[in-house]
């Protein structure tokens, strides 16, 4: 099986829109835009691995997609957890070899842990360093609500995101 | 049976189940009715008000001492290793909690309450954390609705006010919503009830009307709910306006239904005119003393498997 899935093999038609890695990760169906949050989450830029970032590129099911290629690196339980805030729906594909040897879809997590700052400035997370921030996850009509575990307060996901600079 | 509020800690009104809530107005009537001196008996509480409250401190040591415990703590931070040294607040708790058996916490961050839980071995119950939660405020509030009422179910009641920051409105809002509450809303356009708050009342199927002036809902309401609107809010020429449209006086009480009963969650500055606490409608200073016992039954049952 190729890195990418079918439906973009069949609308490259054989023209390779990205390098093939050797060994690393493809996170793909990233949807447009979030590639950049996810590169600056996860310090890929300043790192020396290998990177191949798509930005706003067809695919079959979704309208467009961004998609990230990114060699000697795996995802711990964790990150995996922080990926799927950014990119829920994704599709990670682990290679070996040039090989996919574990393809997971990303679903939403139902809490994260110490990922993100809590928008409220009076929260009590802002002044103890013992209260890692932790937000409990719901998807409510479509859309993704973050509550702060400490001060209650309930974000959407991308007022969360645009306070801590991701979006 | 071991009641299941025991060794528990009561920090948000979020967390509170129909059955939780009227357990303690329950034991909060029986307290009322027949005092106990032993529930408490060999306890030591600590009252830790990082941030001063008068009436909600002495409210909650009354209700410690009359149940027969006793107290440690202080009345605000200034004089606390937290306030001068810089200690955390989490080694605060943890040094605190090692000493006592429950813990009572005031703190002006939202979180505060819920961060101490975390750490303390012993039951917390929060007395405030910032704009967040109050939950022995709401437990009174309910208590008093239960008392003048007979009921929980079905209240009308109006919020007047400041609807905008007011966590007691919230609380106390998302709690009645639990007994399909109607609401009637009455405040300045810049202290609005917040549109999340409507989104869950909506989402609770709870109706409610947004109303200009306090005089069109006074014959519809079974508890009209005032709150302070903050003079430093406005500019001088339009909090004068606003007093006019929403300060409470006899004369707007002239076609209240008999059973309607004027709260407030103190302290009433001039929103509430001195005439009106001679109507039989008002009841506000009951409400107060009402908190002793609220906080009695959430202690005793924090602190006792069964009562």
């Amino acid at each position: 099986m190729s890195q990418t899935d079918n439906q973009d093999a069949n609308l490259s038609k054989g023209k390779l829109l990205v390098e093939a890695i050797a060994n690393g990760t493809v996170i793909d169906h990233i949807a447009p835009g979030q590639a950049i949050n996810i590169l600056r989450m996860f310090k890929f830029l300043s790192t020396n691995n290998q990177l191949t970032v798509g930005f706003n590129l067809r695919s079959g099911h979704m309208k467009s997609k961004d998609i990230i290629k990114i060699s000697d690196v795996t995802f711990s339980p964790t990150q995996t957890g922080q990926l799927s805030i950014l990119a829920p729906n994704a599709t990670v594909n682990e290679i070996e070899n040039y090989k996919v040897v574990d393809k997971y879809k990303l679903r939403l997590p139902k809490e994260t842990v110490g990922d993100f700052s809590c928008p409220n400035s009076n929260c009590i997370t802002h002044v103890e360093r013992g209260a890692t921030p932790r937000f409990r996850i719901d998807e409510e009509k479509g859309q993704v609500m973050m509550r702060c575990h400490y001060c209650e307060r309930v974000f959407e996901r991308k007022v969360l995101l645009q306070y801590n600079g991701l979006e | 049976m071991i009641n299941p509020l025991f060794q528990k800690d009561i920090i948000s009104i979020s967390e509170f189940s129909k059955e939780h809530i009227e357990l303690i107005l329950k034991t909060a009537r029986e307290l009322k009715d027949h005092p106990r001196d032993d529930l408490l008996k060999g306890r030591l509480v600590g009252v830790t008000f990082f941030e001063g409250s008068t009436r909600t401190r002495l409210s909650f040591e009354t209700a410690i001492q009359r149940l027969g415990g006793r107290v440690i703590g202080f009345p605000d931070a200034a004089n606390t290793s937290l306030g001068k040294k810089g200690e955390t607040l989490a080694d605060s708790i943890r040094i605190i909690t090692s000493y006592t058996d429950a813990l009572v916490i005031r703190h002006h961050r939202e979180g505060a309450a819920r961060l101490a839980a975390d750490l303390s071995p012993v039951p917390v119950i929060n007395a405030g954390d910032g704009a967040n939660q109050h939950p022995s405020q709401t437990m009174l509030d309910l208590f008093t609705i239960y008392e003048t009422q007979g009921r929980l179910d079905g209240i009308k009641l109006a919020f007047v006010g400041d609807l905008k920051y007011g966590r007691t409105v919230h609380s106390l809002a998302e709690a009645l919503s639990l007994y399909g509450a109607e609401f009637y809303l009455v405040s300045p356009e810049s202290l609005a009830m917040p549109q999340y708050i409507l989104d869950d009342l909506d989402a609770r199927g709870i109706r409610y009307h947004i109303c200009p002036t306090l005089e069109e809902v006074i014959p519809e309401v079974d508890i009209l709910y005032m709150t302070r609107v903050q003079k430093e809010r406005f500019d001088e020429t339009e909090y004068q306006n606003l007093r006019s449209k929403f300060i409470l006086t006899p004369d707007k009480l002239l076609e209240a239904k008999d059973n309607m009963k004027i709260l407030h969650p103190l302290p009433r500055i001039d929103e509430i005119t001195t005439e009106v606490d001679e109507t039989p409608y008002a009841y506000y200073f009951k409400q107060a003393a009402n908190g002793v016992y609220a906080r009695e039954a959430m202690l005793s049952l924090v602190l006792n498997k069964e009562i």
